[in-house]
Order: structure tokens, then sequence, then C-alpha cells
């Protein structure tokens, strides 16, 4: 079987999917973290797919920056992660509800 | 793309390069500078704004485009720009009042809200997705940070944290968005990205994950219930900026997209909106009712505010002629009383707790008269009573409405405001009839200056709107057609 | 240069506004000599306004008669499709006579407050809001349209309400502003509807606009003249609103409860008098409706008579004033209603100059005797401040009419304008009006300075002369009440006394602003008054009522009084007077019991049904309110999971 791009677009739609799905589900905040960067990448992903369907180049720098803004995005995720931590010695998202009504 | 045409779109983007530079000076320089008393950076941060304030003026009346058509420079984007200067300058004036004993980082503060900034107005100009995408998260990553600033406490974290797990969900949906519109047409320049247009499912899957990307930052129904905890636990001042500037910027974006990318496969988009803007007002205003806490119910009540902007988005869809003008006054006054109303919780908010329930406001009448005065101007504007210029603008935004075939939904706005006038003036109750037991915090020379401006600002330009209101005009002429 | 008169009352308000408010005045009031600081602020942005004022003045009377305006247009102040309303001063004739007696006499009342206020600990406050009256004042009589006009309007009508109930602390002085604000509120709103009228009508609110459109045969054959009768009409409501005509004059009495500075600023020279203008203005539009006019008129002489009934017996000394107010406005209004514009006006500045001349007058009486106002507890006190004594006689006489003094020529020109429009009856109320004027004020006069002092020891002590800065103003507005009638003298008779050549300047000068109906003196009815008849009459008039005060008070005081205790129905035409003839409690019975009945009725029925009703719909709001809000659970989760909804919601609703 060959693997075409649409191959990859589905691939990308189920990392995705994947990603979504941690972030509703899981407690633990690191993993959610790393569920948001599973939904990035899957994007990457795409974006490499149709970078290759159309050629050209704009999908290719495209997720040059979204890694950049991931690994932005984490760094300050885990800067909150450790402050939560100091705070309640738990990583529990779900011990978050102080804001709410 | 040779080296002169670098320079030259360099060039174009000299406000931005100025607010960046001047962050970057704040965060290098800070840990080296051994008297941290001193306000040393306040001021290198407001002169960064001021600088790139009085460039951003010289973009009035020009347009350009810049570094291969990525970002375009026009009325629009300086007004816009414009905004989010302004706003930045006020709250780093309120924050310095604010922050001074909570936090020792308070340097730092200053550079965020610097990037921030910069980040909104490379998102108000930008034409492509990928410039797009890039300043949406520095304003965005920069926002998160700031509204979990305050890390001694447990609220302002717990914000921070919901922010960005939730804002990262919803720039991955953006960003998935954008990869099927790139899937779909192959390209991410706007220009290139209509003249491609097929209707096929994939772009239009595309262009509706982008607009709920959008939809989230605007905090608009359905997508608004991370505002009132996020709002709440930020810093007071963070969260004025949030309700004012991020809203503007995403706005600015939203109203790009909608006229030119989503209106294309044309279908159900003003219903949708139209469904969108209704629920948004009815929620936001119903919700607000209930709340105990004053930063809560203003944070409802901004969700309803973006209803009543989407209200002139839907006049907008409908007929390109009206609804602009309203949309971009509507920001422009909603800078002035917003940023006000947060910047009086932030006057009267003691070193050890921060101006929250209704009761913490009452009696500011027999202590603080002009305090009173200026919160009332406030909250008289946001309720759109005259001669203020809430009222103005929402006389704009609902008349924009009615001339675009759409009276219904301009009286549901209008019964909805007058709605929004119980909890607002609940507040004036508080302030005026009561008799205060808690006591305020001390005198902020800073932001009261702060206040008076905004306080007059909202009276003058709701009994003279002529000039600002041809401002808007001017701006919004630049959505009148696709003229890239 | 017109936009400098009016922004430097307001740039001054502001100025002292932000010192009240910053705590800064506090810190100057404390020391006396930095009160100074404040009240030269506020003196100073009046006279920069009057100064401009006056050279504008001068600049407009050597110029040619037929280009005698000043427009300048600043910027669009409301541009909305058609309704583009320009934000725009007009400098014509008659807005110049008012804009130079707002400024020179808020002037002098300013120099006066410095005295006056001079112990009060709200100094900055009081001379803040003076200013800011006369910026609405100023904007009033200076705008070129109708909504500029009604801002002013409404502006003063805000400031005066603010100085009414300046010593807030005082129930019912606050009571008092009140009230003033209520009766105010519903001429205001005859006079909107007005507005709105003239906008239907003529599309435009500018003056030059909507008069050129009617003067213009064509158009204004178009329309019919009950809608400009119905125009006329309403904008006359707001007019009887603001100048105290009959039936809304109950507010302006009760306003005496402010300072007397005030009294004398707002509710006697200009304030006041802004209904008259606003006629003038309009005479154009009231000239087209014959019905409308005699309306006026006779709103007008029912007030002069009924105000002129109720002064001859009040006890308080401003109250006397006050009444006496009503009825010179109503003066001012009969003028207006048989289409003399130009006397109108005439009478609105020399009543400003006496008016003021004798409130300031009462005030250094009240000064002088520790805040007591009741005339029955004074006496004799023109030996003690003889300044005060002379200069209040001078405007005692000027408002009777004594000859050659301002109120003579005036009051004389109105009567003889109602006589020969053919109004015989209304001028006979005018002449019968004249009397008891010149009654009323002659005792007044006669109860404060002459006879036997009749205070107590401890307030006889007490009374001195007012400081310098109170007595100056009464002085000059002393001469200005002599001289003052000198720029409307009629013709007849400077040609009577061989001045041939000596002209009437404000009719002149007023004649290409005003539109004035033009009245022959009716032929061929038999018996008719010549000008120096009608002249004399007046004359006589006056000394009538001087001469009764006279002998009443001074040659026999006891035995009149006992008379009226002797005859019944004299005893009830004083008891009717001494009680204003009960139109207070009349209203009260007739408008605020009932309506406290039906509220007091409609609140039971409200309470059951209607508050029941609301209560659920409130209820069941909150209960909404409160149910959305626990879908706020907080959890980041489920607020996720929420989003992925409303995500999908998005999708499905624009693919599908």
């Amino acid at each position: 079987m060959e693997i075409t791009v649409s191959h990859y677009i589905v691939l990308s739609a189920i990392l995705f999917a994947i990603g979504v799905y941690g972030v509703m589900t899981r407690r633990n905040i690191l993993v959610v973290l790393m569920c948001l960067e599973l939904m990035l990448n899957a994007c990457n992903l795409a974006f490499i797919a149709f970078s290759k369907l159309h050629g050209g180049m704009a999908g290719h720098v495209f997720i040059l920056m979204t890694i950049t803004v991931a690994a932005a995005e984490v760094a300050v995720g885990l800067a909150f992660v450790v402050a939560i931590y100091k705070q309640r010695q738990s990583l529990d998202i779900d011990l978050l509800k102080i804001l709410k009504g | 793309m040779d080296l002169s045409t670098v320079f030259q779109s360099t060039s174009l983007i000299v406000p931005e390069i100025v607010l960046m530079l001047f962050g970057m000076v704040i965060l290098i320089l800070s840990p080296i500078v051994k008297n941290q008393k001193n306000d040393y950076f306040l001021y290198v941060g407001i002169a960064g704004v001021v600088l790139s304030f009085v460039l951003n003026l010289g973009r009035f009346n020009s347009e350009a485009i810049a570094f291969s058509g990525t970002l375009r420079i026009d009325n629009f984007s300086a007004y816009f720009n414009s905004l989010f200067l302004f706003s930045s300058l006020v709250t780093v004036l309120i924050a310095k009042d604010y922050l001074k004993k909570n936090t020792p980082y308070i340097n730092e503060f200053y550079a965020l809200i610097l990037f921030c900034t910069s980040g909104m107005m490379i998102l108000a100009s930008s034409v492509e997705f990928m410039t797009l995408f890039v300043g949406f998260e520095i304003m965005s990553i920069a926002v998160y940070i700031l509204s979990g600033f305050d890390n001694t406490s447990t609220k302002s974290t717990e914000s921070g944290i919901k922010y960005l797990v939730l804002g990262g969900f919803s720039s991955g949906i953006l960003l998935y968005g954008i990869a099927l519109l790139y899937g779909a047409t192959g390209s991410l320049y706007f220009t290139e990205i209509i003249s491609n247009f097929s209707a096929s499912p994939m772009y239009i899957a595309g262009i509706s994950l982008v607009l709920a990307g959008f939809v989230f930052k605007i905090g608009a129904v359905p997508l608004h219930q991370w505002v009132p905890d996020i709002y709440q636990g930020a810093p007071l001042p963070v969260t004025g900026y949030m309700s004012v500037a991020v809203k503007a910027a995403a706005f600015a974006v939203l109203l790009r997209i909608v006229l030119d990318l989503a209106i294309l496969p044309s279908g159900y988009l003003l219903i949708a909106v139209q469904v969108v803007a209704v629920l948004t007002m009815v929620i936001g205003n119903i919700a607000a009712i209930y709340q105990s806490s004053v930063k809560r119910m203003l944070a409802y009540s901004s969700v309803a505010h973006a209803g009543y902007i989407l209200v002139g988005v839907a006049a907008l869809i409908a007929d390109r002629s009206v609804g602009g003008q309203g949309i971009l006054y509507y920001l422009f006054a909603y800078t002035f009383m917003n940023l006000g109303a947060f910047a009086i919780l932030a006057y009267l908010s003691r070193e050890d707790r921060d101006c929250d329930t209704f009761d913490h406001i009452a009696g500011i009448w027999k202590r603080k008269p002009m305090t009173a005065v200026a919160l009332g101007v406030f909250m008289f504007s946001l309720a759109g009573i005259p001669p203020t210029i809430g009222f103005f603008s929402k006389y704009r935004i609902f008349l924009s409405a009615v001339e675009s075939g759409q009276s219904f939904i301009a009286v549901i706005g209008i019964v909805a405001s007058v709605v929004s006038a119980y909890y607002y003036l609940k507040v004036l109750v508080y302030a005026f009839m009561k008799q205060d037991e808690y006591g305020f915090g001390s005198h902020k020379p800073v932001s009261s200056v702060a206040i008076t401006v905004l306080a007059i600002a909202t009276v003058f330009f709701g009994i003279i709107p002529a000039f600002s209101w041809e401002l808007a005009v001017e701006a919004s002429k630049n959505l009148l057609a696709i003229v890239y | 240069m017109l936009a400098i008169i009016v922004l430097a009352p307001l740039i001054g308000a502001l100025i002292n506004g932000l010192l009240y408010a910053s705590g800064i005045s506090k810190k100057l009031t404390s020391k006396p000599d930095n009160k100074e600081v404040i009240s030269y602020i506020a003196c100073g942005a009046i006279l920069i306004s009057a100064l401009l004022s006056t050279y504008l003045f001068i600049n407009l009377i050597k110029s040619d008669p037929d280009s005698r305006l000043i427009v300048s247009e600043f910027f669009t102040w409301i541009p909305s499709g058609e309704m583009n309303i320009k934000f725009e001063l007009l400098f014509d004739t008659l807005s110049a006579v008012m804009a130079m007696v707002v400024c020179w006499v808020g002037f002098l009342i300013h120099v006066y407050s410095i005295g006056y206020m001079h112990h009060d600990k709200s100094y900055a406050r009081y001379f803040t809001y003076l200013n800011i009256f006369i910026f609405f004042m100023l904007m009033l009589v200076l705008g070129n349209n109708f909504l500029m006009m009604f801002v002013g309007w409404e502006g003063v009508g805000l400031a005066s309400y603010l100085l009414i109930g300046f010593w807030y602390e005082d129930s019912l002085k606050a009571y008092a502003g009140r009230k003033a604000f209520i009766v105010n509120r519903i001429g205001d709103f005859g006079f909107i509807l007005g507005i709105f009228l003239i906008f239907t009508v003529f599309g435009s609110l500018n003056y030059q606009d909507v008069f050129s459109k009617l003067a213009d045969p064509v158009f204004a054959g178009g329309i019919s003249v009950s809608i400009i009768t119905a125009i006329a009409l309403l904008l006359f409501v707001g007019a009887v609103g603001k100048s105290a005509q009959f039936p809304l004059y109950v507010w302006l009495p009760d306003a005496m409860a402010g300072p007397t500075a005030v009294s004398a600023l707002i509710h006697a020279a200009t304030m006041v008098t802004a209904g008259v203008y606003m006629v003038s203005r309009c005479s154009m539009i009231f000239n087209m409706s014959p019905i409308a006019l005699n309306v006026i008129l006779a709103v007008a002489s029912l007030t002069a008579f009924l105000a002129a009934t109720i002064a001859l017996t009040q006890n308080d000394i401003k109250k006397v004033l006050a009444y006496s107010t009503v009825s010179q406005l109503g003066y001012m209004f009969m003028a207006a209603g048989v289409g003399a514009y130009m006397f109108a006006i005439f009478h609105v500045v020399t009543h400003a100059f006496f008016k003021a001349l004798l409130f300031l007058g009462s005030g250094s009486v009240i000064h002088a005797m520790s805040d007591d106002q009741d005339i029955r507890n004074m006496g004799g006190l023109r030996k003690m401040i003889p300044t005060t004594a002379i200069t209040f006689l001078i405007g005692t006489l000027a408002i009777s009419g004594f000859p050659l003094l301002s109120g003579f020529f005036s009051k004389d020109e109105i009567l003889a304008s109602v006589y020969n429009s053919g109004n015989t009856f209304f001028w006979i109320i005018g002449c019968i009006t004249a009397v008891f004027t010149a009654y009323y004020m002659t005792r007044l006069y006669i109860l404060t300075f002459e006879g036997s002092p009749r205070m107590s020891t401890e307030v006889k002590k007490n009374i001195h002369e007012s400081p310098r800065s109170m007595t100056i103003p009464l002085i000059v507005l002393a001469i200005l009440s002599v001289i003052g009638g000198l720029i409307g003298v009629p013709h007849f008779m400077s040609e009577g006394v061989g001045l041939s050549h000596f002209p009437n300047l404000i009719e002149e000068f007023l004649a290409s602003s005003v539109s004035m109906l033009p009245h022959e003196a009716p032929h061929g009815s038999g018996f008719h008054l010549g000008h120096w008849a009608l002249v004399f009459i007046s004359i006589g008039a006056a000394f009538l009522g001087i001469l009764i005060a006279i002998i009443q008070f001074m040659v026999i005081p006891n035995v009149l009084s006992k008379k009226v205790e002797k005859g019944n129905i004299i005893k009830g035409l004083y008891k009717g007077s001494l009680n204003k003839w009960y139109v207070d409690e009349i209203y009260n019975d007739i408008f605020v019991e009932p309506f406290n009945d039906f509220s007091r009725q409609f609140s039971n029925f409200d309470k059951s049904v209607v508050d029941g009703a609301l209560n659920g719909l409130s209820d069941s709001v909150k209960n909404l309110s409160r149910k959305m809000s626990s879908f706020q659970s907080g959890l980041t989760r489920y607020y996720a999971v929420a989003m992925v909804c409303g995500v999908i919601l998005i999708v499905a609703v624009l693919v599908f």
C-alpha cells in the first residue's frame, strides 16, 4: 500500500483527537501539557503533509514557528506547575477550583 | 527579496520593534541594577510605550505592505495599535501602584506588557496566517504569565494555569484550522486564499476552527466559560488589560477573517453570528446579576459587551458599509470605560486584600468622593446611559444593526443592556448609599491620575464624539473592500 | 475668541474644582490670606469673558448694521446622517446684549461673593459652581442652535440646583433645591418637545436655517399655523418653567434658600431671564402665532399681578424680592406677548441691574443682621449701614419706576406697547401692578432702613457695614441702575426735551436680530392716550404706590395696621396674600397629595400583584443566573469539554 498525503492527514487528525481527549480527561497537569503538545504536533504533521501536497516551503517554515511557540508555551506551563506544586503539593488539575460560580 | 526590501519592511514596523527592544532592555538590565527600589524600569517601560505610540501616529493615513505581503499597515491597524498602546500605558501606570508591595518581579511585569502589546500590534496588521499565529502566541503567552503573575496567590496561579491550558487548547484548534485552510488552498496569504477559494468541506472546517479560536479569545458564547475564572483570578490591572486590549486584538483579526475568508462560503455565517451575539448578550448579562464579586461581575459584563460588538459584526456581514465604524468605536469606548472600572478596583485595593466584593466598595462616596464620581461615570458608561461614551457607542452599534435590517437583534441588545443597568447601578448603590465597614487602600497618586484621565475622556467623548468617531470611520474604510 | 468667552469660566471651574477635590483648597483656605487665590481664579475667569465680550460688543456696534453677526463654527458635534449638529457659537446683537449682562453682572456678583462667602468652609466648591453656572449660561445665550441652547438650559438648571442646595446639610434647603429641579423638569419637557417638533418641521436646529426657512414665504406657506402654534406653546412651556411664570413660579421663592449672591445672580439677573431670551430668539416663530402670543400675554399679566399681590405682605426680605422678581418677569413676558421683544430684553437688562443690586443689598443687610431675614426685626438700619441703605434706596426707586431711573424707561416702554397693541385690559393690570410694585418696595425699604431699630441688642451690637468687596459691586450696580435706562430712551421723549439726536440705542441695536411686531397706535377708537399721557400715568402709578407706603409705614404707622385687624375683607385679603394665596397648599392638595395617595394605593396593588409578578420575574432571572453560574464548576477539564462541544457546534453550523 502506498502512503499518500491523506494518510498523513488522517494520522494527524487522530493525533489531534488524542490530544483533545487527553486534555479533557487527564488530571495530572504535566500530562495535560503533554496532550497540548500532542495537539500542536498533530498540526505540524498536517502542515508538512500539505506542504508536500502543494509544494513550496510555507508549511515547513510554519512548523518551525509552531515548535518555537510550543516550547515557549510549555516553558511557561512548567513554571506554573512548579508554582502550583509548591502551593498544594499536588498536580491534580481538578483541585484547582477556587475560582468558580 | 534583497536587503533593501528587508530594510524597508523593517522600517515599517519600527513601533513594534521599539516595544520589543525596550522590553528586552528591561529584562536584561533589571537583574543587574542593584537598587530595585527605584522605578527606573517603569520609566523605561513608559518611554517605550509612549515612543511607540508617537511613531504609530505616523501610520495614520498611510498604507503600506511589509515583509512581502504578510503585514498590512493602514488606518485600521494604526487605529487598533493606538488602542493597545493606550491601554498598556494605563495598565503600567495602575500596576505600578498596585503591584508595588505584592511582588518582587515588578520589572518583568513591564517587560511582559510591552511584549504582549507588540504581539497585538503584529496581530492587528497581519494578513497572513503565519504572522498572525506568531503575533497571536506572543500576545497569548505573555498574557498567560501576566494572569498568573502573583505567584504568592493561589487564585492568581490557578488563573494562570487554567488560562494556559484552555488557551493552549484553543491555539491548537486555531492552528489545526489554519492547517486545513492551507491544505484546501495551498497558501497562507489571505489574498491567495481568496483567489484559490473553492467551497470544499476542508475549507469550511478550517475556517470554522479558525473562527472558534477567535471566538474563544473574545470570550463569546459558547466558548466563554474561561472568562470569569481567569478574570477573577488575575491581578486587577491584568484583568483590565485583558478585557480591553486582548479582546480588541482578537476582534481586529476576527473582523478581517470574517470579512475576507469566512464570508466566502457564506451559508449560515450570518445566522451563526446572530445566534452567538444574542446568546452572548443574554448569558453574559444574566450571569452577571448573581455575582457577589465585583471583579467576576465585570468579567461576565465583558462577555456581554463582546455580545454587543458581535451585533455589529452581524451588521457588518449583512452590509459591509455599516457596522464597521460602530465596532471600532465600541472598542475605543470600551477601552476607556472598562479600564477605568478596573483601575478603580485596583485603586481601592489594600495591600492585604483586593477590592473584590460589593461590600469592599461600600461607602466610598463618604471617604473618596472623586473616586466615587469616577466610578459612577464608568458604570453609567458601561450601562450605556448618556452623556457618556458608552451611550454613543452602543447607540452606534444598535443603529448599524437596524440599518442592515436586523432590528430584532438591536431590540434584544437594548433589552439586554437594560438588564445590565441593574448590576451596574448596584455597584453605585453600594458606593453611594451604604456605610463602609472595611476601609480602603491608601492613596495611589499615579493611579488616580490615570483614573481622572479615563473618566474625563469617558464623559468628553460622550458629549463630543465627533473627532474620535471620524477616526473610527476612517479606520473602518479599510474593511469596506478587499484591497490587498 | 467666542470660544474663549465660553470656555474661560469652565476652565476656572475646572481649576477650582480640582483644587477642591484634591483637598488642596482645604489646605489653602486654612490660612485666610490664601483664600483669595481661589476667588482670583474664579473672578479672573469671568473677567476674561467679560472683557472679551465687551471687545466683541464694541466691534459689533462699530460694524455695519446689516452685518452685525459673528458665527464661528468649531466642530461637528453630533454627526449622524441628516441630523448634523454643529458646535457653533453665534454673537449677534441679541446674544451680545445677553452676554454682556451675564458676564458683567456675573463678575460683580463674583466679586461680591468674595466677601459674602468669606466664612464658608466650602469656598472653592461655591466658586466652582458659580463658574460652571456662567459657563452654561454663556453657552445658552451664545449657542447657535436649539440643542446647544438646551444643553445650556439644562446646565444652568443643574448649577442652580447645586447652588440652591449648597448648604445641603440643611435638609429643608436641599428640599428647596429638589423642588426647583422637579418643577423645572416639567418646563424642560415642554421645551424638548418643542425642539423635536422644530426639527421635524424644519429639518434643522440651526437658528439661521430655521429662521431663513421661516422667512421664505414658499416654505412658511406650507406649514400650518397650528403647528407653529404648537411649537410656540411648547417652547413657552419651557420658558414658564425656567422663568418662573404662573403656574410654575412656585420654585423661585423657595430657591431663596441658596446663598444670597446666588439668588442675585441666578434667580434674579440671569438664569430666570433665559426664558425671555429664548422667546425673543424665536420671535419669528411667535410672531406667526397670534394664539401663542395671547397666551403669553395672559399668563404674563396674571403672573405679574399675582406675584405683586403676594409681595405686598411678605415679611422675609428675600421673599419680597423673589416675588418681585416673578412679577417683573411677568412684565418682560407681557412685552413679548405683544411682540415687543426688544423692550422685553431692555427690561431684562435694567432688571438685571436693579434686581441684582437689591438682592446684593439684602445680602448685605442679612450679613449685618447676623443672618436674620425677617424685616419685622429690622428698622433703622440706614444710619448703621449707610452705603447699603443708599444703594438699596436707588434700587427701590429704580424698580418702582421713579422717573429717569432705569426701571422707569423699560417699564414705561412695556406698558406703552401693551396699550398700543390694543390690550387695554392687560395694560390696566400692568398699571395696577406698577402701583403694587412701588408700594411693596417702598414698604420693604422703610421697614428695613427707616424708623426705630427693632432688633435685639445682641444683633445690634454686631451690625457693621460690609467689607469693600461687597460694597463696591453695590455702588457699581447702583450707578448702572440710575443710568442704565438711557440706552433705551424712546424717541418722543428725547425729542420732547429737545435732544432729537439722542438715539434709542437698544432698539436700533437689537433690530438686526429680533423681529418685532409693528403696533401702530389704534386709530379711530375714539378715546386714545398719547405717548406723554401714558408716561404720566405710569409715573403717577409709581408715586401713588410710594406715597401710600410712606403714609402707612412712616407717617401713621399704627393707624392702618389697626384697621387691617378690623376690616374683615381686608384682613382676609391680607391673610391670603401673606400665605401666597395658598398656591403651595393648593398644589399640594391637587397634585402632590393625590399623587401620593395614588402611589400609596398603587403600591398596595403593586405589592400584591405587580410586585408579585415582578418579584417572580426577577427571582426567576436570579435563579437562572444562579443556575448558570453553577455551570461554572471551576474545573478546567470540564471547560475543555464545554469548549469541544462549542467548537463542534460552530463547525456543525457552518459546515451544514
